[in-house]
């Protein structure tokens, strides 16, 4: 309620430029300011620097095994409470956001590359490719992509790189989309015409004088992609075909926690927790970015 | 109309032969091949192996195999026998589809017709509390992790609270009427819809505001029409089909939640079945699953399609001569 004040304000200063509006639809200026962007990046900092920094935030070895306290209570010896093995679950939670965190982010880094080039060919090339990489989009938006990924993480039998790249390999549409369209615009411009009689190849005009446009679109699509690619990966190791114990993730921590979770409901909530205010800041900071940079959807 | 449906089917079932042939390759691919489900099994030595390759007639050359299952899968609706169960495939399909239509029938209705409403609500009160309330409400939807929201479901609202089941499509033992049925439905469906809702909510939001603002809009008051009028019948339906084409554009997800959503709750559909044949290497049923499962969301993504197409007067469907009749055009 705190911040009606400062919407009826922004209300009067619209209901001036536009008398002529019936009020209820009046525009309001940016809905929200960037404020919960600033927080949300804050807090992925935190995580960050926590969980890099796990071996000092913690007296407990990862895998410490200690069959004296198995499925302990939060205490003040484990904040969050001890798993099925007497692994404390908090050393566990900041040892798994490294996992977590790098393996979306390689997931993204894959999709980013692969959509930037997949939409740049399309978009400046047109024709054939353009034909190819529009149907392959198509493909993979009109398909249970969950279950063919599901398909071959358990044909690959957990092996860790395994994951991102599948993950990557599958996301990538959403940027190659915008890419494409991107440079689609972009090649109608002057200044490409102005390159080309100065000389300058495909590839330099695409590189230096295109995707350089397309970057902030790009940024904003993977910095969604983050969450998404990371909601994917805990689905997968929560379902046990992603990263595989003991190598911790937020998504097969839950997992194993889900059998427990009459006796120990803290170590179930915990990861799960992690993945959605870590999805959520992400999700955040992408729409900070996109209102900052002005971006359309 | 019939020449469009016709042109989408021809492009679209190869889709769903493409998929069948990635999904063998991939399943070919995975440690122990199809037979996993017995390289498991620490008893069987390499020539007992060798003999049940034979038996199933994995010696064959790889696409003679997929030969052999395309005739039968696509003519017969024949996907094999389980290796698991010995049960056929299609059987087992037949018997779980109906509880995961039921599923994701609910999930999707609430979904929808939740969405639309909180989205159409908080874009006539742009800015005001409701709409504040609502947009932090869907920007946790979209980040909730699905199997973490079924889990806590199922800690407060089952065993907590005891107030409905934490599993199962009926209670087992009991007479099985409606109440027994819908209570069993509520937690899943729910935890289910929940993302969806928050996408099609604020994308409803997004979309009315665009509409309301347009100069159509202005004209329609102007001429003096009621605010009710100009909201349902000329905002809306202008806001229709871009709302349209996001809901049939998530429907993969849509099967894809319900594969998680099955798993948490012990649903016993589609999904878990897809779910326990790969955990236990169960190759016939894995595959047939994804086939029927990518089936239906062609079909489905195709439905969709037609329902844009009959609602926009822009698309014409290839020999129609009237897409409905009496409507006013208003773009």
């Amino acid at each position: 309620m705190t911040q009606r004040a400062g919407y009826s304000v922004a209300m009067d200063r619209s209901a001036a430029l536009a008398p002529m509006r019936p009020t209820g639809c009046g525009r309001v200026g940016s809905s929200s300011t960037s404020g919960p962007a600033v927080y949300a990046f804050a807090l992925i900092l935190l995580i960050i620097v926590v969980s890099a920094l796990a071996p000092l935030m913690t007296p407990y070895d990862r895998d410490a095994i200690d069959l004296g306290a198995i499925l302990a209570q939060p205490s003040v010896e484990h904040a969050l409470g001890t798993d099925d093995l007497g692994r404390d679950v908090f050393t566990r939670l900041i040892y798994a956001g490294r996992f977590s965190m790098l393996v979306a982010l390689c997931a993204v880094s894959l999709a980013f590359v692969l959509g930037i080039l997949m939409g740049a060919i399309a978009g400046y090339r047109g024709g054939a490719a353009d034909a190819a990489v529009t149907m392959t989009i198509d493909l993979f938006l009109s398909i249970p992509v969950f279950l063919v990924l599901l398909v071959i993480a358990s044909a690959g039998g957990g092996r860790l790189w395994l994951v991102p790249i599948v993950i990557g390999g599958t996301s990538w549409m959403e940027t190659a989309r915008i890419v494409r369209s991107l440079v689609m615009s972009l090649k109608e411009e002057g200044f490409v015409e102005a390159a080309r009689s100065a000389g300058a190849g495909n590839a330099r005009i695409v590189v230096r004088h295109m995707l350089p446009q397309t970057l902030p679109s790009a940024i904003v699509s993977a910095t969604v992609g983050f969450a998404q690619a990371m909601l994917v990966e805990s689905a997968l190791s929560f379902l046990g075909f992603g990263v595989q114990p003991p190598v911790p993730t937020w998504g097969n921590m839950l997992q194993n926690a889900n059998v427990f979770i009459r006796e120990a409901p803290v170590a179930a909530f915990a990861p799960g927790f992690m993945i959605f205010i870590t999805c959520l800041s992400f999700n955040q900071v992408g729409e900070g970015l996109r209102r900052m940079l002005a971006i359309e959807r | 109309m019939r020449a469009y449906v016709a042109r989408r089917l021809a492009r679209t079932l190869p889709l769903v032969i493409l998929i069948s042939i990635v999904t063998f390759a991939l399943l070919h691919l995975a440690p122990g091949g199809p037979v996993g489900l017995y390289a498991d099994d620490a008893r069987m030595s390499e020539s007992d192996l060798a003999r049940i390759r034979t038996n199933l007639g994995l010696d064959e050359p790889l696409p003679v195999q997929y030969m052999l299952w395309f005739k039968r899968a696509f003519l017969g609706f024949d996907f094999g026998a389980s290796y698991a169960t010995g049960q056929p495939v299609s059987q087992m399909i037949m018997d779980r589809l109906p509880a995961t239509l039921e599923l994701m029938g609910t999930a999707f209705v609430l979904a929808v017709v939740l969405g639309i409403s909180i989205g159409i609500a908080s874009a006539l009160r742009r800015g005001r509390f409701l709409d504040q309330l609502f947009s932090v409400i869907s920007a946790f939807g979209l980040s909730m992790p699905v199997f973490w929201l079924g889990i806590i479901a199922i800690y407060v609202f089952s065993l907590k609270l005891g107030l409905f089941p934490s599993g199962g499509r009926v209670t087992l033992g009991a007479p099985s009427g409606f109440m027994d049925h819908a209570r069993h439905l509520v937690l899943p469906a729910s935890v289910l819809s929940v993302g969806f809702l928050a996408s099609w909510s604020s994308y409803t939001r997004s979309q009315f505001i665009g509409a309301i603002q347009r100069d159509f809009v202005r004209t329609a008051r102007a001429k003096g029409l009621s605010e009710s009028a100009v909201i349902w019948k000329h905002a809306l339906r202008n806001a229709a089909l871009p709302i349209l084409t996001a809901i049939v554009i998530q429907i993969p997800t849509l099967f894809t939640g319900a594969v998680i959503t099955e798993t948490v709750f012990s649903w016993p559909g589609m999904g878990r079945l897809f779910y326990e044949g790969l955990e236990r290497h169960d190759y016939p049923r894995v595959l047939g699953v994804v086939v029927i499962f990518s089936f239906l969301i062609i079909l489905f993504n195709l439905l969709g399609d037609f329902l844009c197409a009959a609602i926009d007067p822009r698309i014409s469907l290839a020999g129609a001569t009237s897409v409905g009749s009496g409507r006013e055009e208003e773009l």
